[in-house]
């Protein structure tokens, strides 16, 4: 039975797109799948970090989701259950301008000193405003030890700083998370 | 210098103004200062943001030089992507649009907008027009977004030969960015063989990583006239599209490097 590849539509097409990436661009066909990675390339031997004295992040296991509510604390808890879910973190915490915590989920140590210090990094990033002239630097991160790092985002409502603030392992890729969180934290801040 | 991207495809309804408002929505989340262009006389982006809330008028009204650029170029409420229609088109409007078009007056009008971008996503119309042409001719590269339908495959080749001629013509460093799958029903066997026998068919490298399911939050989002990734309950569908995102800048880097060796690179300042 013709296929599909086999018409003379998908030849042309075909053709073309072979004169348009170049020579190079051919290489054996992927798997196709749903989510398609790269087919497997030989590769020089991955450069290696020296050894680190602690064992590998383990899953992150998170604690049950906050009860759902309608106050805004509540809907901040759950904005935070919900990122720390999709992106691996291990806990996340919103404190507004004076150290004010307004949102904890799952927070290592006591509120008060997770926002206490989310307002130390927050006057990094307004210092590195100033000293390094840098006045869009709005994210700061630092490993807190050999596994894990937190992140601060300092955003914006009516001008008024407030930081989003996570906690998540050093081989986490945070930003993308944080950034669509971003929007939903500012919505519920923004309706207050 | 901005880069700016066509989203471009020979047939209509594959996602083109989707493609622009989702993948536009999820670089200005990556830090960029993006700005999304409605070059369709359908003026899908316009009804798909609401931009009409607050202007009808768009490039139409720049070519005819009753409005200078900056009053129409909206920016959203956060400040972080801005709109810019076609303009609300009677059809006398249209055919004078497809004229200027040829006349090669709607390129230099769009370069002259994207100078203050970092990127400019632009939504072109289906199929491969003067308008068509005219929007490659000033772009840097051009993203085709396909979805498994054998008919949508089978004319593909239209809009690839218009990149050919416009590459041939007028620009000759006009790039294909990628082919990206979009409305993918993975539960279809049907779109799965389609899918297959295109990946069997075109070079690898053409094809970009990240599939666009097909998800009823788009149709949620489109209600709203916002970027899905807005919707609290969007960021599980809006996903796909932060990761085409950063596939692209991923791409970008890769092709500034290509070439290069240790001895090219120059000091930071």
């Amino acid at each position: 039975m013709k296929t599909l590849k086999d018409s003379s539509e998908i030849q042309e097409a075909a053709r073309i797109l072979d004169e348009l990436a170049g020579p190079a661009a051919w290489s054996p066909p992927r798997t196709p799948g749903f989510m398609r990675r790269s087919a497997p390339q030989p590769a020089p031997a991955p450069r290696q970090a020296p050894p680190r004295p602690s064992a590998p992040a383990a899953p992150t296991q998170l604690p049950p989701p906050p009860p759902e509510g309608e106050t805004r604390g509540a809907r901040l808890e759950n904005v935070l259950y919900a990122m720390c879910k999709r992106g691996g973190f291990k806990g996340a915490v919103i404190a507004d301008d004076d150290g004010l915590p307004l949102a904890v989920f799952n927070s290592p140590v006591q509120e008060e000193a997770i926002s206490a210090f989310t307002i130390v990094l927050g006057d990094a990033l307004s210092k590195a405003a100033k000293l390094l002239d840098q006045h869009d630097a709005n994210n700061i991160s630092m490993d807190i030890n050999y596994t894990d790092k937190v992140v601060l985002r300092r955003f914006f409502i009516n001008e008024i700083p407030s930081y989003l603030m996570v906690i998540c392992s050093q081989e986490v890729d945070e930003r993308g998370e944080i950034e669509l969180s971003i929007d939903q934290v500012a919505g519920i801040l923004h309706a207050r | 210098m901005a880069k700016v991207i066509t989203v471009a495809s020979q047939k209509g309804g594959v996602g083109k103004t989707t493609t622009v408002l989702n993948l536009g929505y999820s670089l200005s989340r990556l830090g960029q200062k993006i700005l999304v262009m409605d070059a369709d006389p359908q003026g899908g982006i316009a009804i798909a943001s609401n931009l009409k809330k607050r202007t009808t008028q768009g490039l139409v009204d720049i070519l005819k030089g009753q409005e200078d650029p900056s009053k129409l170029i909206i920016p959203t409420k956060d400040d972080s992507m801005a709109f810019l229609g076609v303009g609300a088109m009677e059809p006398e409007e249209v055919m004078y649009y497809e004229k200027e078009a040829l006349k090669g007056n709607l390129s230099k009008a769009i370069h002259a907008i994207a100078q203050q971008y970092e990127t400019v996503l632009i939504d072109a119309p289906a199929g491969a027009g003067s308008i068509a042409y005219a929007l490659l001719a000033v772009s840097n590269s051009v993203i085709l977004p396909v979805n498994c339908r054998t008919m949508n495959m089978k004319t593909m080749a239209g809009i690839l030969k218009l990149i050919q001629r416009v590459k041939a013509r007028a620009n000759k460093s006009l790039a294909l960015e990628g082919v990206v799958f979009t409305m993918m029903d993975e539960q279809s066997p049907y779109q799965r063989e389609i899918q297959q026998e295109i990946l069997q068919s075109f070079p690898p490298s053409i094809f970009f990583e990240t599939v666009i399911p097909y998800d009823e939050m788009f149709e949620w989002a489109s209600m709203r006239s916002v970027a899905v990734g807005m919707l609290p309950d969007g960021q599980e569908a809006a996903r796909p599209y932060l990761d085409l995102a950063m596939e692209l800048k991923v791409r970008e880097l890769q092709s500034k490097m290509k070439g290069a060796s240790n001895e090219d690179v120059e000091g930071l300042f």
